[in-house]
Formats: structure tokens, C-alpha cells, sequence
């Protein structure tokens, strides 16, 4: 158990800034995902907390301890690989046993032939041998220990790294996107695998991932990188309902969220593609502002004539995702030719097919708004008409609640 | 053959017509006859007495066999033993300085950052040029100033920084993964740790390459032992080959070439031992 701190971190290769500054605190038994496109400075981040790489500027501090000059193996943290890093002439046992035959003996002790005459060894090596084998056990691996990792499947070399990672007991665990090379049904095994591991070790976890979906199912608070910047860092629910900016808010989410142009036309009524929506937003009128909606977002009506409702979008379905549990209907609407993707249940989108007329109302209490460069506009907390508070606030605030209890 | 079969199919078959196939065995069947001719002359000659040794027939076999007197010969008129176990000396000196030296320096070169590095393996490059026997004069020159000329020292040490063989493990240590690597470091490796435990034995197929063509040049020099030792009981085998030579009663033949299929012998049979590990090391560019 450990807490992580990132102070400041810039890193550049040649005159291409990596990190701009990056600062961040991880607390105690935390577990906390960077998430972010490729290339965005996620894995540099993950290397520079490690000591494999050198930040030009800021400091890392463990425990509230600069580590900036200590060595990886000082740092007392472990790390695993996306290539898993598998030591490939050796075997299971040896590979995870490695980490402990480095730090308990020592290097007369470590000699071929003559360390197992030295006193102690064998002590020390039975007592190895016991560690292995209750981490081989935890990880359900016991029977693969005298096999080398050229002969394991994909998913029992990630549980090999993992327990090469765990049987030291590191203060911190640092993942750099460990299940990528996985088929998607083991990711998806693997990723509960890791969580639970997370709640039984209670150490501190730092997991790299571009994948969203490791990122909002795993972590308590995701950290939204981009650009070598840190965006927003909430629990994943707040990540998705109120994101910062409206690079998070596209970064974040499956499908991704539907941007439409829209304008103030006073300070209570935004105005999209010809449809009002009640929300109030003072002191931006006249200015043009993003519009951004969820795929669920969205009330589906049956389709009327066009411009017999003034408070529904009028559009066709161009395409229709049937993934089972979930329905994305691609929709094309008439106003603009803007395209729109939205979840659905399969009950009220049963007759909708490829070319249907349909008719969309959108949530007001599920709109997100930005600016022109992309800046969160945070509607004004209020009172409906009718006297209901809008719903959007109470989510908002439901999802601060939220964050209030993992220490944001 | 149509274009439908699967392609390893079309390669069993082969794609070159009888002819063409059987012209390609010709060729090949040619070189290696150049090549084993004098390997063959040389067995046959250690098997043949002297009077046939010198007939104007051309014979591979014998017509008296005088197999047992020629090694008897090779054995007994030189101390051919001592020759062998010097060989076996020099170069397992040779080559264990050669690991030594040349692993951690092409870990360094492949793996590690620091200032001059790339000047460090152009250095390297152009060591790679220079012919050893350049360097030969000023190093018996400097082995006189210190003393250590006509002993084993003198045979061993010039040879144990080897450039190739930084050159040969820098290429493969390119081809160890990073994280590798750096999983050895979080894991509490130190830097000659890495070298020796974690990234030595993923380079054991180019150590072995390297291995066969170290025994092979220091087995067979003949120029450098020459020049540095003078004393009979330290030669090389082929130094000690040249001492059946130059006798009062001129050549013995015989007993000459008895003692060249004995030191050859030792060759062969580690090129054989080895040869899959060998093979392996030559291609892997290829695997990877």
C-alpha cells in the first residue's frame, strides 16, 4: 500500500513534448486508470512512476517520498507488460520466483553450483519455493509451474506476469496495458480477474489502457489523457455523465456521443437543428455551442408528419447494430443531414428498419454542453417550471457524491 | 500444374524440371568434391607406406595398409598429445575471455543509453576492418617489452576482445525486447545481472554460432602461434604438425598426415555436436 505522487511530470522526445506537465495523486489502495489514445503519453507516464524513464521535469513521489533517484528495483513497485515480458528460457516457477531470488539472496547465494553449499540457501529457497507456490495457486496457475512460457496460452502468460508482479508484494502495481494482446472474451474474464485481484491485494494499481471499457469497469477514478494532458480525473461515472470537455466526452463512451451545432436564444433555451430545449444557461447568448448527447439520450416517437411537432427531430434509420442486449440505431436526420447513433429497446425499435421514418425528442436533462473550444457549459442549477428539480442536476450531483467518497 | 493447389504442395514438387534439378545436383556435387578432395587425399595418405605414398598411381586405398605404423608414428615421433591439449587450452582460454568481454560490451552497445554509444560501435565497425596481421608487430613488440612472448599468455590474450563477436551479439541483443528488459530491472536485476542471467541465454544459438567459428579460427592459426612461441612443448597442433616437418631424414608423409586427420578430427566432431545449434545461429536474422 502505497500513495503515488505525480508532480509536474513533462517529458519530451527531440523537440516532441510527450507530457506537459502532468500532476496527479493517487491515494492508498486506489485504483486508478489512465486512459487516452495511442500516442497519448500514457505509457511514458506509467514508465517515468516506474524509474524506466526519465521525466525533464516534475518529481514522482512514493509514500510522499521523491523516487526520482532511485533505481526501478529501490522503488519497491511492479509492473506488467503488455508483451508480458515473460523471461523465455525459463520456467514458470523460475520466472515468478525471480523477483524474490534477486531480493532475498544474496549474490554469493545466487552462484549456479556453489550458493545452494552456502548456509541459509536452502532456507531461503524452500521459503521461495512456498511463496511461488501460493501465488501460482491464487492465480489458479499451480499446475503449469515446470512448463516454459512458449508452451502457455495467451491468458496463462498474463497470469504468470501477474503473479511474477504480485509475489514480491509491491507497494504498487503498474499495468501497461496488459490485456490488449487477449481475444476479446478472455479480456473480458480477465478484466474481472484483475478488479478482484485489486480488492483482495488492496495495493495501490495504476493501469495504462487506450481500451474505455477497462477504464470505466475497473478503476475507482479514471484519468482522461490526451495530447500528453491530463483532462479530467473522476470515478468513472463521472466521467461519462459529466465530462469536462468535449474531448472527454467523445474519448469516453461506446457508442460515441452525438456533437450537433446549437445557440443560445435566450438565457433559459438553447436551440439545436430547429427544436428548443429548456435549459437554462445564462450569459452565453447569441454564441454558438456544442451539443452533445448520449445515445440513450434520446425519446424515440413514432414518425409524424415533418414539422407537425416542433419538440421532435424528424429522420430515417441508415443502419441498424443489433448486438443482442443492446440496439444502436444509426439515424440520418432531415434537418441538416446530421448523423445521430442511439440505443434503443428492442420493443419500441421492432418495426423500425433500414429506411424507417422516425421521429426523436432529446433528453433536456441528459444534454451535454460546450463551448466553442470545447469547455464544459454547466447549466445553472434550477427549478423546472413545474417545480421539479431537473433531473440532469440530480445526476450530477449524485455522480459528486460519488467522487466525494473516493477522495477527488 | 494449376495455380489451385495448395502452396506447399507446388513446393514439394519442386518447380524446376528433371533436368534442371539434376544439373543443380551436378553443380553442388562439384563443389563439394573440390571441397573433400584434399580432406579424402589426406585420410587416404595417413593409411598409405611411404613407397606408395609417392607411386605415380593414383590410388584411394592402400594396397599395405600402414594405417597402425602412420598413428603410431603420429603419436610417438612428436608429443602430438601435448599439441592437442595445448589447442584445447588456448582456445577454451580464448573463448570463455571472448564471452566474457564481448557479452557485456554488446549489451551496452544494443541496450543501454548513454553518451558516445554510437561512436563506441562506429569504433567497433571499424576495428571489424583492420586484418590481424596489421596489428601483429606492434603487439609482439609490446609482448617482448613485457615479457610474456613464448608463453601461453601470448597465445591467448590478443584474441579475447573479439569484434566480431560485439558486433555479432550487438545485432542479436537489438532483437531482445525492451521490456525484457525492463521487467529484469522492476524484478531487481542489476545491469551485469541482466547481461548474465536474462539476456545471455536467449543469445545461447549465437553464442554457440560463435562458439564453432572462434574454435575453428584459433584451432587452425597458424601465423599468430608461430610468431610468439618458439618452445615445442607450447605449440598449437598446427605448429606442432610443421615439427613432422623439416626433420634430418626429410618429410615423413605418413606420420604427417595421421597427425593432420588427428587434429582435425576434434573440428568435425564439435562442428557435428553442435551443427543444429550452429545453423540456428547463422539464420536466426531470419526468425525474428
Amino acid at each position: 500500500m502505497a500513495t503515488v505522487g505525480i508532480r509536474g511530470i513533462a517529458k519530451g522526445f527531440g523537440t516532441t513534448p510527450v507530457l506537459k506537465g502532468v500532476s496527479l495523486d493517487i491515494a492508498h489502495g486506489e485504483f486508478l486508470t489512465l486512459v487516452g489514445p495511442s500516442g497519448c503519453g500514457k505509457s511514458t507516464l506509467l514508465r517515468i512512476i516506474a524509474g524506466l524513464d526519465y521525466a525533464d521535469a516534475g518529481s514522482i513521489l512514493i509514500d510522499g517520498q521523491p523516487v526520482d533517484a532511485q533505481a526501478p528495483k529501490q522503488r519497491d513497485v511492479a509492473m506488467v507488460f503488455q508483451s508480458y515480458a515473460l523471461y523465455p528460457y525459463m520456467t514458470v516457477a523460475q520466472n515468478i520466483a525471480l523477483p524474490l531470488v534477486m531480493r532475498r539472496l544474496s549474490p554469493l547465494q545466487r552462484l549456479p553450483l556453489l550458493g545452494r553449499l552456502l548456509p541459509g540457501t536452502a532456507v531461503q529457497q524452500a521459503q521461495i519455493t512456498a511463496d511461488v507456490r501460493t501465488v501460482a495457486d491464487g492465480l489458479d496457475i499451480a499446475h503449469l509451474l515446470q512448463r516454459k512460457p512458449a508452451q502457455l496460452s495467451g491468458g496463462q502468460r498474463q497470469r504468470v506476469a501477474l503473479g511474477r508482479a504480485m509475489v514480491r508484494q509491491p507497494k504498487v502495481f503498474l499495468m501497461d496495458e496488459p490485456l490488449s494482446n487477449l481475444d476479446a472474451k478472455l479480456r473480458v474474464q480477465m478484466r474481472a480477474e484483475i478488479a478482484e485481484l485489486h480488492r483482495r491485494l488492496k495495493t495501490t494499481f495504476i493501469y495504462v489502457t487506450h481500451d474505455q471499457a477497462e477504464a470505466m469497469t475497473m478503476s475507482d477514478r479514471v484519468a482522461v489523457m490526451l495530447h500528453g494532458e491530463l483532462l479530467q480525473v473522476a470515478p468513472p461515472a463521472v466521467v461519462y455523465r459529466d465530462p469536462a470537455s468535449l474531448a472527454v466526452a467523445e474519448f469516453i463512451g461506446s457508442p460515441k456521443i452525438n456533437i450537433l451545432p446549437a445557440g443560445l436564444r435566450s438565457d433559459r433555451a438553447v436551440e439545436s437543428l430547429g427544436l428548443t430545449l429548456p435549459i437554462r444557461l445564462p450569459g452565453h447568448i447569441g454564441s454558438q455551442i456544442h451539443l452533445g448527447l448520449r445515445a440513450e439520450a434520446f425519446d424515440l416517437l413514432p414518425a409524424v408528419r415533418p414539422n407537425a411537432n416542433p419538440g421532435v427531430w424528424h429522420g430515417h434509420v441508415t443502419h441498424r447494430e443489433d448486438l443482442g442486449a443492446d440496439l444502436f440505431l444509426h439515424v440520418q436526420l432531415e434537418h441538416g443531414g446530421h448523423r445521430l447513433v442511439l440505443r434503443s429497446q428492442h420493443a419500441e425499435a421492432a418495426s423500425l428498419m433500414v429506411g424507417s421514418p422516425l421521429g426523436l425528442r432529446p433528453k433536456p436533462d441528459q444534454a451535454l454542453l460546450f463551448d466553442a473550444d470545447g469547455r464544459r457549459l454547466r447549466p445553472a442549477l434550477d427549478v423546472a417550471g413545474d417545480g421539479t428539480i431537473l433531473a440532469w442536476d440530480t445526476a450530477t450531483a449524485e455522480a459528486r457524491q460519488f467522487a466525494g467518497h473516493h477522495r477527488v | 500444374m494449376s495455380a489451385a493447389r495448395p502452396v506447399s504442395e507446388r513446393y514439394r514438387m519442386g518447380r524446376l524440371s528433371p533436368a534442371a534439378r539434376l544439373l543443380r545436383h551436378l553443380v553442388l556435387l562439384a563443389g563439394a568434391t573440390v571441397m573433400l578432395v584434399p580432406f579424402v587425399w589426406m585420410i587416404s595418405t595417413s593409411l598409405k607406406p611411404p613407397n606408395e605414398i609417392f607411386s605415380a598411381d593414383i590410388a584411394l586405398l592402400p594396397q599395405t595398409w600402414h594405417a597402425v605404423e602412420n598413428y603410431t608414428a603420429a603419436f610417438t615421433k612428436q608429443p602430438l598429445l601435448r599439441y592437442l591439449a595445448n589447442g584445447l587450452l588456448v582456445c577454451a582460454a580464448i573463448f570463455i575471455g571472448q564471452v566474457t568481454f564481448m557479452v557485456p560490451a554488446a549489451y551496452a552497445i544494443a541496450k543501454l543509453r548513454f553518451p558516445g554509444r554510437d561512436a563506441l560501435f562506429g569504433i567497433v565497425l571499424l576495428a571489424l576492418l583492420i586484418p590481424t596481421q596489421v596489428t601483429a608487430i606492434p603487439l609482439y613488440i609490446l609482448f617482448y617489452k613485457i615479457g610474456i612472448l613464448d608463453t601461453y599468455a601470448a597465445l591467448v590474450v590478443p584474441s579475447v576482445i573479439s569484434v566480431f563477436g560485439i558486433f555479432l551479439m550487438r545485432q542479436f541483443f537489438r532483437t531482445v525486447p525492451d521490456d525484457l528488459i525492463h521487467a529484469a530491472r522492476l524484478d531487481g536485476c542489476s545491469e551485469l545481472a541482466i547481461v548474465w542471467r536474462i539476456v545471455l541465454p536467449t543469445a545461447m544459438p549465437a553464442i554457440v554460432a560463435f562458439g564453432i567459428l572462434s574454435l575453428v579460427w584459433h584451432w587452425n592459426d597458424y601465423f599468430w602461434p608461430l610468431l610468439v612461441v618458439t618452445s615445442p612443448e607450447l605449440a598449437t597442433p598446427p605448429l606442432g604438425i610443421v615439427f613432422f616437418d623439416n626433420q634430418e631424414a626429410g618429410t615423413d608423409f605418413g606420420p604427417l598426415m595421421a597427425g593432420a586427420v588427428i587434429i582435425t578430427a576434434p573440428l568435425l566432431l564439435a562442428f557435428l555436436f553442435a551443427q543444429r545449434r550452429f545453423i540456428e545461429g547463422v539464420t536466426m536474422s531470419g526468425v525474428k
